[in-house]
């Protein structure tokens, strides 16, 4: 446990040594501010966070790739994963170590949207259960993201690669719902079963399924779990 | 402390380490030698853990790599062959991420002492990435110290290093083997020399040979330079006993200059001259020269290309 702390504590903390982990910190907050304002903080608008929750998961997408993709290709490439590997914290722990340090990002990110709570109770009569579990939502599909993000960072070579495949596969996702009626009901259903976007609109209305919470923290488990099994593999072959 | 039996890796159908065997005792430090492609990395890192072998086993202070990896790799300190570090962290800051992976007690002594052996004192708040080769070699060797390893696995640890600083690696090394087993692999023939008690040779994932800098050196031929005037020189000295070969390098003003090449463990110098001398002839030098291990090396490698030119044929 102590392996995984003192990685995640590490990657976390790399992620602000360069400005880019600021600026891309202070652009979620910039444009999350102007989505507040022009779609949710106009008079005669219900008091719900819904709509910008819904744009943060949109920019999610972009933005937990661009977290990922450094973590396992980037110290391949520089021979820091050599020495990882040869330290006595077990594949899982490293793998695990470097999704807790970017959902710690993550979480500070959400964070600095909490200004738009405090306006909304000014301002409005928000229900505190729906803007909960808006932001349970997006956090799961961030972790989401996070997680698909390792495994691409992972399989690819280099950080550009590793980025466009978790970006690229998230929208063939999202596409795949929309085609989802047009090959017939039983695929037309696997596929519904599979994509997150449907399970996240429940979670900003205020739905809070315990289905969507196994959904989304199962489907972080395998995606870290495939990362270890090829990391395992690559030691092995 | 480190054992190997059979030890092999395939990458695919590249067989990189092919039945490899050593040992290396407490106490002592032995030299990894061989031309680049030979296997010495990847035997090293086999013995870390990075890798884990196609067959045969591997212990590290009577711990299974295989078996228990967690416990062998936290009985080891490695030293990659790039030194890699992270350019971003500050000296003390990447001291004690490294301290903090290997669950390093009381890490602020651990990181105090790492830092006094390897000269980092005035670096040890600046960032890696701004520092020399030198020094970045120097935190890599600190952060492979941190939690006193037993088994130390060292690939080329003074490249890039100023005389000095090689110097004070040697010397350093050398302090560390009194209580450790340590594994050094290098391009550089006289660190050999003059760090080891030991060589293991590898060329093509096999290895050459193996014993001590004397036992593996003593196996090569000597020789001298001689100069004489007598005109059937290279007769007379073949047929001394201990004598392997005469060549003729070249003559000036009547002397003739010969190479003489003596056979394993003899040392005919002395019948030699005395030789010419009752032949009526004069010698005006006896040149000694003990062949180095770069010698006995590249000896022995081109022996194991002919072996594997004679095989393939």
């Amino acid at each position: 446990m102590s392996g995984i702390y003192t990685i995640a504590q590490r990657d976390f903390k790399a992620l602000f040594y360069s400005p880019a982990g600021y600026v891309v910190a202070s652009l979620f907050a910039l444009i999350s501010g102007i989505v507040f304002m022009r779609q949710v903080f106009l008079s005669g608008q219900p008091a719900t966070l819904s709509n910008l929750l819904d744009f943060d998961a949109l920019l999610l997408l972009f933005i937990c790739p661009a977290l990922t993709m450094r973590s396992i290709c980037e110290e391949r490439r520089q021979g820091t994963w050599e020495l990882l590997v040869a330290s006595p914290p077990s594949m899982w722990g490293i793998v695990c170590g470097k999704y807790i340090a970017s959902f710690g990002f993550l979480l500070v990110l959400l964070l600095l949207t909490t200004p738009c709570i405090m306006l909304l109770e000014i301002y409005g009569r928000p229900d505190p259960g729906e803007i909960f579990s808006g932001y349970l939502g997006v956090v799961c599909m961030g972790g989401l993201y996070l997680g698909s993000g390792i495994l691409a960072s992972t399989i690819a070579g280099s950080q550009t690669i590793a980025f466009l495949l978790t970006v690229f596969f998230w929208i063939l996702v999202g596409l795949a719902r929309v085609g989802a009626d047009l090959l017939g009901p039983e695929l037309g259903d696997l596929l519904f079963a599979i994509e997150p976007y449907s399970r996240l609109q429940d979670f900003t209305t205020g739905l809070i399924d315990t289905a969507n919470i196994v959904y989304f923290l199962s489907g972080i488990v395998m995606f870290l779990m495939i990362s270890t099994a090829l990391l395992e593999l690559r030691r092995r072959r | 402390m480190i054992r190997a039996e059979d030890l092999t890796r395939r990458f695919g159908d590249l067989v990189a380490v092919d039945r490899v065997n050593l040992e290396v005792a407490k106490g002592s430090v032995t030299g990894f030698l061989g031309p680049n492609g030979a296997g010495k990395t990847t035997t090293m890192r086999m013995l870390c853990g990075v890798l884990t072998p196609s067959s045969g086993r591997a212990w590290i202070h009577d711990i299974d790599v295989t078996a228990h990896p967690e416990h062998a790799r936290a009985m080891v300190g490695y030293l990659p062959e790039s030194a890699p570090v992270y350019p971003e962290m500050r000296v003390s800051e990447y001291l004690r991420f490294r301290a903090g992976l290997y669950r390093v007690p009381q890490y602020r002594s651990a990181i105090d002492r790492a830092v006094d052996q390897c000269g980092l004192g005035k670096v040890r708040r600046r960032i890696i990435g701004q520092l020399s080769k030198g020094y970045r070699q120097r935190v890599a060797l600190a952060a492979a110290l941190l939690h006193d390893p037993r088994v130390l696995i060292l690939d080329e640890p003074t490249s890039g290093l100023d005389p000095t600083q090689i110097d004070m690696i040697r010397s350093l090394i050398r302090s560390l083997s009194e209580d450790r087993a340590i594994l050094l692999s290098t391009h550089i023939l006289p660190e050999v020399e003059a760090v080891c008690d030991s060589i293991v040779m590898i060329a093509g994932g096999q290895i050459l040979a193996s014993g001590s800098v004397e036992d593996v050196r003593g196996g090569a031929v000597s020789c001298c330079d001689l100069e004489t005037d007598l005109g059937n020189a290279i007769e007379l000295i073949m047929a001394i006993e201990g004598v392997a070969a005469v060549n003729h390098r070249s003559e000036r003003d009547g002397w003739e200059q010969l190479v003489v090449e003596f056979k394993p463990g003899h040392d005919p110098r002395s019948s030699i001259v005395s030789s010419i001398v009752s032949k009526g002839g004069r010698v005006r030098e006896v040149h000694s020269r003990l062949h180095g291990l770069d010698e006995v090396f590249r000896s022995l490698l081109s022996k194991s290309m002919d072996g594997c030119v004679e095989q393939s044929a």
